[in-house]
């Protein structure tokens, strides 16, 4: 207990030091910047004198006050920009001593997604990322990116879950939707007018291929995932992905609500962070 | 399991199943047959006649995959596919179609029913709910049967007609 509030004090302090060290970094570009503005405004002043002008603010450019505002609101900026990524920091430490993972697969979304280790009762938790905004090419996968994806992947076993929201997922939706509509159109084409489709090439390789996706369909949905309790208020919800129903003991657990089963089988409360 | 007891497997299942494939097996089967017993197809195994048939209406059963066209767009939805079309837009566009689709599957199924009632000599003078007597001169011309078939849907979904 001791130790723990110790390494609390010493985190606090450590903390308290950075946000000084960055305000006396603010606060020496202000003054440097002013005195930049001071020096400016006396050359003015003097040579106004000289001109025969007597006020020397009047005889400052407005180009001038402007640079000196572009200069103050830069150092603005990189004080708040420096006690973001304190904020950031001090998140990501407090995130890897609960035993979690700071998930940046998907960075695409505003919201940071957080992973439990809870996954050995087949649940995970994260935020809701629907819907989500495509990767850029800016957005360079990190290792820890790839794990996730990796973990996204699979889950448990070696038969995947697929995740809706994923491009592959979406891809799939995409081409099903179309086959769809094509059928909704064709199917009565084909009784009302069925002498159209007797000789047409390739019309039967087509109606196979339509019917072998539909039947992997079915494959798929079996495998994926699905939206188990949503809990707008927290903005966080519980994705079943084991997609089965579990054996053994743990099918002990199945019938107790997912929500209370959560809290019964984690250790510690998942974290959340991010805006 | 949830996709199993929710009662959408079923209906996949149904809609997915390959009838084409089956068409063609029971039509080489039939054939097939006909041939080994040297009769020319119009008479031998009078009982898988009515199979093709059946089969015929059973790809019917295929419009049930028009029902999964309802998960599809709301899964399209969520991952943000359909995003680009706002939600009221996407509802304009959505309505016409439903209602041009439905046109056009009333109109085929109707044409499909008088063909295999024309072919059976049930049409006649006392059975005139076919098409009416210009039928006759546009024949040939598909496009424009199809588009007699949408304003028959359309009139008898209207009630006017």
């Amino acid at each position: 207990m001791e130790v723990q509030l110790g390494e609390q004090v010493v985190g606090e302090l450590k903390r308290m030091n950075a946000s000084i060290e960055a305000l006396q970094h603010s606060v020496g570009a202000l003054q440097r910047s002013q005195a930049q503005l001071v020096a400016k405004f006396e050359d003015n002043g003097t040579q106004s004198q000289k001109s025969g002008s007597a006020d020397g603010l009047a005889a400052l450019a407005p180009s001038d006050l402007e640079a000196g505002d572009e200069l103050i609101d830069h150092e603005l900026q990189n004080q708040l920009s420096a006690l973001k990524a304190a904020q950031k920091q001090e998140a990501l430490k407090m995130l890897s001593a609960r035993g979690g993972t700071f998930c940046k697969s998907r960075a695409r979304t505003q919201a940071c997604c957080v992973v439990t280790s809870d996954d050995q009762h087949g649940i995970r938790q994260r935020r809701p990322s629907w819907p989500s905004v495509p990767r850029t090419s800016k957005d360079p996968k990190t290792t820890s990116q790839r794990a996730e994806s990796r973990r996204r992947l699979s889950v448990r076993g070696k038969c995947p879950i697929f995740m809706p929201d994923t491009p592959l997922m979406r891809m799939w939706s995409s081409w099903l939707t179309l086959l769809v509509m094509i059928s909704c159109v064709v199917v009565p084409l084909q009784l009302g007018f069925e002498h159209l489709f007797e000789d047409l090439p390739g019309w039967t390789t087509f109606t196979f291929f339509a019917d072998a996706c539909f039947l992997v369909d079915m494959g798929v949905n079996f495998r994926t995932a699905f939206e188990k309790e949503a809990r707008r208020a927290s903005r966080t919800y519980l994705v079943d992905t084991s997609g089965v129903r579990p054996m053994g003991a743990r099918a002990l657990t199945w019938r107790i609500p997912t929500a209370l089963r959560g809290k019964l089988c984690a250790t510690r409360r998942p974290l959340r962070c991010g805006t | 399991m949830r996709y199993m007891t929710g009662g959408w497997f079923f209906l996949d299942f149904v809609a997915a199943v390959p009838l084409s494939a089956i068409f063609e097996m029971v039509k080489a089967i039939e054939g097939a047959t006909d041939v080994a017993e040297g009769q020319d197809g119009a008479g031998g195994l009078a009982k898988l006649n009515h199979i093709p048939r059946i089969l015929k209406i059973s790809k019917l059963l295929r419009l049930l995959r028009v029902v999964k066209l309802t998960s599809l767009t709301r899964r399209l939805e969520e991952s943000g596919v359909l995003k680009v079309v706002s939600p009221p837009v996407l509802r304009l566009i959505r309505y016409p179609f439903i209602l041009l689709f439905m046109w056009h599957w009333m109109g085929c199924i109707w044409l499909f029913i008088y063909q295999r009632e024309e072919a059976d000599g049930e049409i006649g003078p006392d059975n005139f709910w076919g098409p009416p007597d210009y039928w006759a001169d546009i024949e040939g011309d598909d496009f424009h049967r199809w588009l007699y078939a949408i304003y028959w849907g359309l009139v008898a979904s209207g009630v006017v007609g």
